[in-house]
């Protein structure tokens, strides 16, 4: 709360800055104009300066409260922690952590009472600090501010590039917010990695690559029934390429492809311009509704085919209806990337072949795939990619039962699901059980990270082929 | 297959167009153009960009119907035959008037099969022997048998740019063609691989009714024997080429061929 007064106070301030800079640069261009024209006589508008002024004002502010707000926290935990004599300190960093936890709620309130009398004793410490720590870090946030804005202000002169180094500021602000993408991936994987390695320690990766058996039910007691506690993930491994990469595949090709074909080759433009964004609708579907779909509809009717087929002991959740369901929603990536690359196929090719007396049909079999080749398979391994990593779809319909069979009307699981499985409800976060989840997502990133990059680079190479 | 009528001697044209309008949308590309088209001679349509001399010839083999927007008036005959009668099969019509693109354009196919892809569609090979035979004889007379003969199942746009137009007309000449249709042949090429197809359109001559669209007056010159000026969708002048280039009875020919604009 006092954090967000300082920063709305520091935003107020920097305004006032770009004024001071705006008005500076307008007496500046007045005085050197001397009543004639005002273009040429100051090197850069009035904004540029007010701009430059209000950036040199804002950037170390900005920072010094975006530091106080990660790390305060800790120095003042720090600080609360050290007024208290030796013999009462907390003895594990458990103990620091628990005692730290109760002190912050009745600071802020959350607790009526503490059970530790100890943090009763250092609640009103904490706020001081905290306080103090605030009031700090604002002022320090504000003199820097002044001192910026002031150093800033002094630098302007009619013939000062502001332009030129606002542009120079601007390129290093981008280059900081595409950054922050791609460390938040990073932190993301490293998490990642950290709690599989946690897992690789109970659970040998061989046994967890290779194991046909996948059972994850620890013992909670020593006793308890049907505690295995089977590691092995290929079943999982083997239920999500069954699903995304052989089902939902045999679905999406065919129906993406030809749509792709019939779009760009032989409908009226009038007609392709409404048929190919609704056909791109499809991709804005939430994957619950099609999750809906494929476990009231679709997998019902899979099981009473399997039935009239002579299976009685269809299961109601299958395979082939999360598949199906799953490459009906793939199609519009599938046609969309195959419409790009047919287009990209120079129109000398396809008159070519017109020209020498084939059909269009002909054409496109003969010339217009074989050249967009590249181009559609790197779109269908990113949709194999896509497929794979979808999540909603399965759980509904594809079921828990790990079974490592190829008849599509059984049940079978996936990767995805069975994270979402293993982590919802109440989990112990030293489980081999839980942190299995952490292995498998590893192992599902590495994957799709392994087909998008061969994707992109196949995409590539073909784009260069037609320049 | 129709048989080539003697060199020299025929008066029948092979195809012939009476009064050809053709319209993009609203917009008149060709007004009114009657033209004879012989097979004993090398045909060459000359004329300022834009004046209709490709559009024409594409009207020609109907490629014209690829696009949506063009309408094509009057008559066109092959042989005779009305080739936009619904009776016509455009395909049909297209492997009896082959066309060679401005930009090469050789399927991304092997050599071979660029050449093969032809006599394939229209079913003109029996077995494996027969098609070697004519992807043989169509390289040779395209003059490219003796570069490619040992690397028939490379790729045929890893060629020269003029390899790569060669192999073109070798592909149109596969299915053997009555009329071939040229549309800037050379524009995309260098001097020396100009040369090359030029010699290649004097050595084919007489076996096909060719017909030429160039910028090049030179070029028109050199390789025809009948020569046909448009200007703004008109045919101005239609006549032997020596006479075109030395006697030409319209002024506005003679200001082009002497470089006057265009």
């Amino acid at each position: 709360m006092r954090l967000l007064i300082a920063l709305i106070l520091v935003l107020g301030l920097a305004g006032l800055a770009y004024l001071a800079g705006r008005a500076r640069a307008d007496r500046m261009a007045l005085a050197a104009a001397g009543g004639g024209s005002r273009l040429g006589t100051i090197h850069s508008r009035p904004v540029h300066h007010g701009v430059y002024v209000a950036m040199l004002a804002l950037a170390p502010a900005l920072l010094v409260l975006l530091g106080w707000g990660v790390l305060g926290d800790r120095m003042v935990a720090g600080q609360v922690i050290a007024t208290l004599p030796a013999a009462e300190q907390p003895a594990t960093p458990n103990d620091r952590a628990a005692l730290l936890n109760e002190v912050r709620g009745l600071v802020s309130g959350d607790l009526p009472k503490a059970f530790n009398p100890l943090a009763e004793r250092l609640a009103p410490v904490y706020a001081a600090a905290d306080a103090n720590g605030d009031l700090l870090a604002g002022a320090l946030a504000v003199a820097l501010l002044c001192a910026g804005g002031a150093w800033g202000y002094s630098r302007l002169r009619p013939d000062f590039r502001a332009r030129n180094r606002v542009e120079r500021h601007v390129r290093t602000i981008l280059l900081l917010t595409s950054v922050v993408a791609i460390l938040t991936t990073f932190g993301i994987v490293l998490s990642l990695i950290f709690e599989s390695i946690r897992f690789f320690q109970m659970v040998s990766p061989v046994e967890f690559l290779t194991g046909l058996q996948w059972s994850p039910q620890t013992a909670l007691r020593a006793d308890q029934v049907g505690a295995s506690g089977a590691f092995g993930a290929v079943p999982l491994f083997w239920g999500t390429i069954f699903i995304g990469a052989i089902i939902a595949m045999a679905v999406a090709i065919p129906l993406g492809l030809m749509s792709a074909i019939y779009l760009t080759q032989y409908a009226d433009p009038r007609l392709r311009r409404w048929l190919k964004p609704v056909l791109e609708l499809l991709a804005g579907v939430p994957t619950v509704v099609y999750g809906f779909f494929a476990a009231l509809t679709v997998a019902p009717l899979v099981r009473s085919f399997a039935v009239a087929l002579g299976m009685t002991d269809a299961s109601s959740d299958s395979a082939l209806a999360a598949g199906l369901v799953m490459g009906i929603m793939i199609v519009p990536f599938v046609s969309s990337m195959a419409d790009d690359a047919l287009t990209a196929v120079p129109g000398a090719m396809r008159d070519g072949s017109l020209a020498m007396g084939a059909t269009m049909s002909e054409t496109v079999k003969k010339v217009m795939v074989p050249a967009a080749l590249p181009g559609i398979i790197g779109g269908v391994l990113l949709a194999v990619s896509r497929a794979i990593g979808e999540t909603m779809i399965v759980v509904m319909a594809a079921g828990l039962a790990a079974n490592l069979t190829a008849n599509p009307f059984s049940s079978v699981t996936t990767v995805t699901t069975q994270i979402v499985a293993l982590l919802t409800g109440d989990q112990e976060f030293d489980s081999a059980k839980t942190l299995s989840a952490f292995a498998l997502g590893l192992v599902l990133f590495v994957m799709t990270l392994i087909l998008n990059i061969y994707a992109l680079a196949v995409v590539k190479k073909y784009r260069e082929a037609y320049e | 297959m129709n048989q080539n009528p003697a060199i020299g001697h025929n008066q029948q044209p092979k195809m012939t167009a009476r009064g050809v309008n053709v319209f993009y949308g609203q917009k008149q590309a060709i007004k009114d153009v009657s033209i004879d088209v012989s097979s004993d001679h090398v045909t060459a349509f000359i004329g300022p960009s834009g004046c209709g001399k490709s559009t024409f010839l594409r009207c020609l083999n109907r490629m014209n119907d690829t696009v949506d927007s063009a309408r094509v008036e009057g008559r066109i005959e092959l042989d005779s035959q009305d080739i936009y009668a619904a009776a016509m099969d455009v395909v049909q019509l297209r492997a009896r008037v082959g066309m060679v693109f401005q930009k090469p354009n050789p399927f991304p196919k092997s050599i071979y099969e660029n050449v093969a892809y032809g006599p394939r569609l229209h079913g003109l090979a029996r077995n494996k022997a027969d098609m070697d035979a004519i992807v043989e004889s169509a390289l040779r007379r395209a003059g490219l048998w003796d570069e490619v003969k040992d690397r028939l199942s490379e790729s045929g746009t890893a060629m020269s740019g003029g390899q790569q137009q060669r192999l073109c007309i070798a592909r149109a000449i596969a299915v053997d063609p009555e009329v071939i249709l040229m549309d800037e042949p050379c524009s995309a090429l260098d001097p020396i691989a100009t040369a090359r197809i030029e010699e290649l359109i004097d050595e084919l001559r007489g076996r096909y009714a060719i017909v030429i669209v160039t910028h090049n007056m030179q070029q028109a010159a050199r390789v025809s024997q009948k020569t046909a000026f448009f200007h703004l969708g008109s045919l101005v002048e239609y006549d032997d080429t020596s006479t075109i280039f030395t006697n030409p009875r319209e002024t506005r020919t003679k200001d082009y061929i002497t470089g006057r604009y265009g």
